[in-house]
C-alpha cells in the first residue's frame, strides 16, 4: 500500500532564515545602492570626490617635496630616478650575464635539475590506446 | 499486546514536539558555536595573515618589476606544450597560487602541465610611463621567447585571466605571424572585457562629462591603489557588511575563515595602475569602445582580433560583477579562430578561477581543453 503522507519536514531553524535574511538584504541593498551610483548626479558628484582627492594628493605632494628640498634630503622624484638608473644598470648585468652563458655555451644553473620528458598524452588519447589494446590482450 | 492507535490528539501533537525538538537542536548548535567564534576570533585578531603563492619556482627572467617564474614540475612526464599565464596589470598574481589545495597553479602541475607566469610587480613612480603597447608588443613577446629558450619548444599556450586576458589577445592579434603556426598554440581567457559598453557603473562613472583622467595621471602619475579598491567595493557595497556578518557566523568553521583570510588579502592586496596604460584604457577603451568598433590601435598598428587563429576559449562567470557578461560576450566571435568556444561557468569574478567553486567547475574544464591541445 503506497504510504501517501507528505514526507517529513526538515524541523525549523530560525537560524537559517536569518542567514537567508542576510542574504536577500545583501542582494536588495546592492540594488538599491547600484541604481542609485548608476545616475548621473552620482557620477558628477564622484568625479567632484576624485577632483578633490587628486588635487588635495597633488597640493600634499608638492608641498611634501618642497619640505625635502627645504631640508636638504632627496624627494620622492629624486629616489625615482635613482631607482630607473639601477633598474637600467640591472638590466644591462642581465643582458651581460645572458650574452656571456650564451659565449661559454651554457644557459642557467651549472647543474640544471633532471627536466621531466615532454611526452605526455592527454586522457582521451591514452583510453583510446587501452581499447585498441584491448582485444589483442586477449 | 499491540499498541493502541494515535487518536487525533496525539497526531496533531507530534509536529508540534519535532519542530520544538528542532528549535531547541538549532540554539544549542548555536550556542556551542557562539563559543567557538569567541575562542576562534581571538585566534583570528592574534595570527597574521596565511601564506599565499607557496608553490616552488624560479625566477627565469627579471626586467624592472616583472618576473618570469617557472614553476617546478610534480610530475616525471609533461605535456610538450608549455602554459604561460599572464595576469593582470591590477591585482596581484598569487590569486592563482593562493594555497595548497587551492592553487590553479599547483593543479596545472599536478595534471601534468609545464606552467610559467608572467608577474608584473608593483608599478614604481618611474613605470607611469607605460603604455599597453609596452606589455603586448615587448614584454609579453620577451617572456614567450624566454619560455621558448628554456623549454626547447617552439610554441606556448596563453591562460590569461580578467585584464591579463586582454593583453594575451592584443598579444595574439598583433603577432598574427605566431598565431598561424609559430609560438602561440592555444589561448584561454577568463573574464576578459572587449564590450565596454557592457561595463555598467564602471562606464557611467567614467564618463568624460565627470571624469578628467587626464588630470588623474598628470596630477598622480601612477593611479593609487587605494582608487581602484574603493572602485570595486562600490559595486557590491552592501557584501562588504554581509561578508564580515558571514564571517562572524562561520568563525567556528577553520576552512572558511582561512579561504575567507586568503581571499580578503587578495582583494585588498591592490597595487598601482601604471597611470598611462590607465589612461589609454580609460580614454580608448573604456570611454571611446575602440576595440569593439575595430579601431584600436597599439604602436600604430590597427588591431583585429579576427588575426587570432590559434585554439580559443573564453570562460566567463554568470555572475561576474566586474566584468559583466555584456561586456565579454563578444570576444569568442572576434576571434578567427575555427576551434573556439565560450564557456559560461557559475560563479563569480574571483570565484571563478579560485576557491571550492573553481576547482569543482573551471579547472577540470581548462584541464580537458588545455590536455587535448598540448601535444
Amino acid at each position: 500500500m503506497a504510504d501517501d503522507r507528505p514526507p517529513p519536514q526538515p524541523p525549523p531553524d530560525p537560524f537559517a532564515a536569518w542567514r537567508e535574511w542576510v542574504t536577500q538584504s545583501e542582494h536588495q541593498m546592492n540594488k538599491v545602492f547600484n541604481d542609485m551610483m548608476g545616475t548621473e548626479q552620482f557620477a558628477r558628484a564622484s568625479g567632484g570626490w576624485v577632483e578633490a582627492m587628486t588635487m588635495f594628493q597633488q597640493t600634499m605632494n608638492e608641498g611634501a617635496q618642497r619640505y625635502f628640498e627645504a631640508v636638504n634630503l632627496p624627494t620622492r622624484n629624486d629616489l625615482s630616478e635613482l631607482a630607473e638608473r639601477l633598474t637600467a644598470v640591472e638590466e644591462r648585468l642581465l643582458r651581460i650575464e645572458g650574452l656571456l652563458a650564451q659565449a661559454i655555451g651554457r644557459k642557467g644553473d651549472a647543474n640544471p635539475a633532471p627536466r621531466p620528458a615532454r611526452t605526455r598524452r592527454p586522457p582521451s588519447e591514452q583510453k583510446a590506446a587501452v581499447r585498441e589494446d584491448g582485444p589483442a590482450s586477449k | 499486546m499491540t499498541t493502541p492507535p494515535a487518536g487525533p490528539a496525539a497526531r496533531s501533537a507530534t509536529p508540534v514536539l519535532d519542530a520544538t525538538a528542532g528549535v531547541a537542536q538549532s540554539v544549542r548548535r548555536e550556542m556551542e558555536r557562539t563559543f567557538r567564534r569567541s575562542v576562534k576570533g581571538l585566534e583570528y585578531i592574534s595570527t597574521g595573515d596565511p601564506g599565499v603563492g607557496l608553490t616552488p619556482k624560479d625566477t627565469v627572467h627579471s626586467r624592472g618589476t616583472l618576473r618570469l617564474y617557472h614553476y617546478r614540475a610534480r610530475v616525471d612526464e609533461v605535456y610538450r606544450t608549455p602554459i604561460l599565464l599572464v595576469m593582470s596589470l591590477i591585482s596581484k598574481p598569487y590569486i592563482l597560487d593562493l594555497a595548497p589545495g587551492h592553487s590553479l597553479i599547483e593543479f596545472l602541475l599536478d595534471r601534468g602541465f609545464d606552467v610559467y607566469m608572467i608577474d608584473w610587480g608593483t608599478p614604481r613612480p618611474e613605470d607611469s610611463r607605460l603604455r599597453l603597447e609596452d606589455y603586448v608588443l615587448d614584454f609579453i613577446p620577451e617572456c614567450v621567447e624566454v619560455v621558448h629558450e628554456r623549454s626547447g619548444e617552439p610554441d606556448v599556450s596563453i591562460v590569461a585571466y580578467c585584464m591579463g586576458g586582454l593583453l594575451g589577445a592584443l598579444y595574439a592579434a598583433l603577432h598574427p605571424d605566431v598565431s598561424s603556426g609559430g609560438r602561440l598554440r592555444n589561448l584561454a581567457c577568463f573574464t576578459t572585457p572587449v564590450n565596454y559598453d557592457g561595463m555598467g557603473l564602471f562606464r557611467t562613472w567614467t564618463d568624460p562629462a565627470h571624469f578628467d583622467v587626464d588630470r588623474i595621471v598628470d596630477r598622480l602619475g601612477n593611479v593609487p591603489p587605494q582608487m581602484l579598491y574603493a572602485s570595486f567595493n562600490a559595486l557590491r557595497p552592501a557584501s562588504q557588511v554581509a561578508g564580515r556578518v558571514r564571517l562572524w557566523d562561520n568563525m567556528w568553521n577553520d576552512e572558511f575563515v582561512t579561504s575567507y583570510r586568503r581571499l580578503q588579502r587578495w582583494a585588498a592586496d591592490q597595487i598601482p595602475f601604471p597611470g598611462e596604460c590607465f589612461r589609454q584604457t580609460t580614454k580608448e577603451l573604456q570611454q571611446q569602445n575602440l576595440l569593439m568598433k575595430g579601431e584600436f590601435r597599439l604602436g600604430g598598428r590597427l588591431v583585429d582580433l579576427s588575426n587570432i587563429k590559434v585554439p580559443f576559449i573564453h570562460v566567463v562567470a554568470e555572475h561576474d560583477h566586474i566584468v559583466p557578461y555584456e561586456a565579454a560576450r563578444d570576444l569568442v566571435g572576434m576571434v578567427g579562430s575555427e576551434d573556439r568556444q565560450e564557456l559560461v561557468l557559475k560563479g563569480g569574478h574571483v570565484s571563478l578561477v579560485a576557491g571550492g567553486n573553481a576547482v569543482r567547475r573551471l579547472w577540470p574544464r581548462l584541464d580537458e581543453w588545455l590536455a587535448e591541445r598540448s601535444v
